[in-house]
């Protein structure tokens, strides 16, 4: 059978490739099986947990990629879902940002001295934002039903 | 002037909001739920409408007038012993076809029954168009569209309920169960008109029906009946399994036959909810992606809190500063300072998390994601030797421990029920969080967040695990199958969200309020006295009692204080902290309560891991132990709980300070 979301298959798959690269990174990283300025320390920072989470997402992404291989409709959905955990995560690591940033700026509280604002932004957060552009520029696309 | 009384049953099926139906009648806020099984016992509000007093009574949802579980029973037996003024059956309109076989078996009942169409919005949303004028024509029942959650046509559900009780007319439909059938039913019927009593009690037909489906509650209603030995020997010759699946089929057949003729109702082959959970449910993924939701919200619990908890610290250190300069009488400036300040503001310090985390359990519930929980978990937990279903009240278990036992009354086999009922203490409570976010946050920095989240799952794995341990040598058998409905995915309400965010968070400022300053100043007096000594010192009388019981958690590197502070949570959890606080005098010249802990040798990252893993497993509150034994019906059940999670508390505990010791040289 053809597929008729081409589009859809390789952004699945382009997303899941670069999902599951980042927690890599940073579940690397969190292990000591990296070294910290790989890439950069700021932009990927080493994060065990956090890393499992962008590998999930990335699961989810690549399931949909497969799905779209067999030109199943199904595809959509785990496209769908891969977005709403991507801006999920993206927007927790933004309240966390803000947090952060009253934390060093507003209350000058402790352990926060060296805060940066560049230091606060996770590849859940950027990868979050880059997503919800890409979702902003499709939601009809992804739209599950008319 | 007196005011007539009606009283007002509302019933029907479990999720069909019911709850939600009830709180905008009586403006009361109980507890609602994007799952089935969340009332558990009949609640009930007044509301003064139109010159009438009415008694609304929420019941547990039921499929059928048939029971089989304690909520079911108790939704059952209140319309048909209570007999309640007004029925209103609240009809999911998503889903008419199954809300309206307990509509045919309400029908039955000769009593004044009112059908409220909910969740309307949402069906013509999808599509559906029901005609009311033929859909009341057909049934003979009223009928009122309603869409609680947003309060529309609740006025006009009061109107129909006033006018239905000054009216004579009760609904009453028959369903034609064939020729063999009505046969059976019309010799019962006669048999029973024998007896005036009987038949002045219960509808004759209803009563011959349920006798013919062979329902053992029917049958004990004839127990003091001289009837009884004559029903028995009619029944005998009868095969009554076959008689109650003949009727369930007519019932089926009945509606089958309305539903065209009062609208369509759209049935999507797809639809989006079941594409989502194509995804969520996934075997592969689904507990995956169950863990990563959790691991976000207690991040998001820990980071986002941070900045509002420091505010609430600022506060009360100058408050404890202001006393300590202020007061000169020593006696009273400690009990102030030493004691409430210290105490009180420790626990009230967590607030904002108890909030958040609540705040976002709501929202994830309210989407519906929470009942594909029970679901995800159903193949793991079975293989443990419980059903999927005793998932939702574990997952209950998160908010409060009280609730969630009670909600074991959800499940239909007593094995599941007594098993799910002792382990469910061991998923971790909000009145926990405080213990969690003070320790985590003072030893372990930025990964708190993934510490609490590791603390929860370590409480979801011992409580599966404990279920396989009591299923393998106390309840043996096999867990019920389980059959649960998932409600469709909805974008959730921020309102409702807040809304009960406020009312589980306020719960705890009351708590703050009542027993955990009356848990600190207990310390305080203990700390405090005999005159003389230093305060908090081991020659204290709480000093005394702490070192008398110190040997018992010395080998998990605990001294007295963390003992006396365990010990206190019995009360309520939070005092863990307030206990802390209050003990380790940690007013306006200690500064706070984590620098005092990070400067104390006995408090290493290995102790601090290990006092949170027994405060999750170890004996629940004092409220939650009382549930126990109310809802086993047993002493010996809550005896068993109480000393079980304190024994597994302490050897985790042990190992997590043995291996930390290690791992955090």
């Amino acid at each position: 059978m053809e597929n008729k979301n081409k589009t859809l298959t390789y952004f699945t798959l382009l997303w899941g490739v670069t999902y599951l690269a980042f927690g890599s990174f940073q579940v690397l990283k969190g292990f000591g099986l990296l070294p910290l300025d790989f890439i950069s320390q700021d932009l990927v920072p080493p994060e065990i947990a956090g890393g499992l989470v962008l590998v999930i997402v990335s699961a989810v992404y690549l399931y949909g990629t497969i799905e779209f291989s067999r030109a199943s409709f199904e595809g959509k959905a785990y496209a769908y879902v891969g977005i709403v955990l991507s801006l999920l995560f993206g927007g927790l690591y933004f309240l966390t940002f803000i947090a952060d940033l009253i934390n060093a700026w507003v209350l000058a509280a402790d352990g926060f001295e060296e805060w940066t604002p560049i230091s606060g932004i996770k590849p859940a957060l950027y990868l979050g934002l880059l997503s919800l552009i890409v979702y902003a520029a499709w939601e009809k696309t992804l739209r599950l039903q008319d | 002037m007196a005011k007539d009384k009606i009283r007002v049953a509302l019933t029907g099926n479990p999720n069909v909001g019911k709850t939600t139906v009830f709180n905008a009648i009586t403006g009361a806020k109980q507890k609602v739920g994007n799952w089935p099984g969340v009332t558990v016992e009949k609640k009930i509000g007044i509301k003064e409408y139109a010159g009438h007093s009415l008694e609304i009574v929420d019941l547990p949802g039921t499929y059928s007038l048939t029971a089989y579980s304690a909520d079911e029973i108790v939704a059952r037996d209140y319309i048909i012993e209570e007999k309640p003024g007004i029925v209103v059956q609240i009809l999911d309109s998503m889903n008419l076809e199954r809300n309206l076989y307990l509509s045919t078996q309400l029908m039955e009942m000769d009593t004044k029954l009112i059908f409220a169409l909910n969740m309307s919005d949402l069906a013509e949303k999808r599509g559906d168009k029901i005609d009311l004028s033929m859909f009341e024509k057909l049934l003979g029942v009223t009928l009122v569209r309603t869409t609680a959650s947003e309060g529309e046509g609740i006025n006009s559900l009061l109107d129909a309920i006033i006018s239905k009780a000054s009216s004579d007319m009760s609904s009453s439909h028959k369903i034609g169960y064939g020729e063999e059938i009505e046969d059976r039913i019309s010799i019962l019927e006669k048999i029973i008109s024998e007896d005036k009593a009987l038949v002045s009690k219960y509808p004759s037909r209803w009563l011959s029906i349920k006798l013919l489906e062979g329902d053992e509650n029917a049958f004990s209603k004839l127990s003091s009946s001289s009837i009884q030995p004559v029903v028995e020997r009619f029944l005998s010759g009868l095969d009554l399994e076959e008689y109650e699946a003949e009727m369930a089929d007519k019932r089926y057949e009945f509606i089958s036959k309305i539903l065209p003729q009062v609208g369509n109702t759209c049935v999507e082959d797809v639809s989006a909810s079941d594409m989502i959970d194509k995804v969520i449910t996934n075997r592969y993924l689904g507990i995956p992606i169950f863990l990563s939701l959790m691991w976000g919200m207690f991040e998001l619990t820990f980071t986002f809190a941070t900045p509002f908890m420091e505010l609430i610290d600022m506060f009360f250190a100058f408050l404890a500063e202001v006393i300590a300069t202020n007061l000169e009488t020593a006696w009273l400036a400690s009990l102030l300072g030493d004691g409430i300040v210290a105490g009180a503001g420790a626990v009230m310090s967590f607030v904002p998390n108890i909030f958040i985390l609540f705040f976002l359990l709501a929202l994830l519930e309210d989407s519906g994601y929470l009942a594909r929980a029970a679901f995800i978990m159903d193949r793991l937990m079975h293989s443990m030797g419980i059903q999927g279903k005793s998932f939702i009240p574990m997952l209950m278990g998160f908010g409060c421990t009280v609730p969630a036992v009670m909600a074991t009354r959800t499940l239909e086999d007593e094995k599941d029920r007594l098993i799910t009922m002792l382990v469910t203490p061991f998923m971790s409570c909000g009145a926990r969080i405080p213990v969690y976010v003070l320790l985590a946050g003072t030893f372990f920095g930025r990964q708190a967040g993934s510490i609490i989240f590791g603390l929860y799952v370590l409480g979801i794995i011992v409580a599966i695990l404990s279920a396989r341990l009591f299923r393998t040598f106390i309840f043996k058998g096999t867990p019920s199958s389980f059959i649960m409905e998932l409600p469709p995915y909805h974008r959730p309400s921020p309102g409702n969200s807040i809304k009960y965010m406020w009312n589980q968070g306020s719960l705890y400022l009351k708590r703050v309020g009542s027993v955990i300053v009356g848990g600190v100043v207990a310390i305080w007096l203990l700390a405090y006295f005999p005159q003389g000594v230093e305060y908090g010192s081991a020659e204290s009388y709480i000093g005394s009692l702490g070192k008398l019981i110190e040997p018992l958690v010395s080998p998990l590197g605990f001294d007295w204080k963390i003992a006396i502070s365990l010990i206190f949570g019995f009360v309520a959890k939070e005092v863990v902290i307030g206990s802390l606080g209050t003990l380790y005098g940690t007013g306006a010249d200690e500064g706070m309560l984590s620098s005092v802990l990070l400067a104390d040798p006995v408090f290493t990252p290995a102790v601090a891991l290990g006092l949170m893993v027994f405060t999750l497993l170890y004996v629940p509150c004092i409220g939650a132990v009382a549930v126990i034994k109310k809802e086993s019906g047993s002493w010996k059940w809550m005896l068993f709980s109480a000393s079980y999670s304190t024994a597994v508390a302490w050897i985790l505990s042990f190992v997590t300070v043995k291996i930390g010791n290690i791992i955090f040289v």
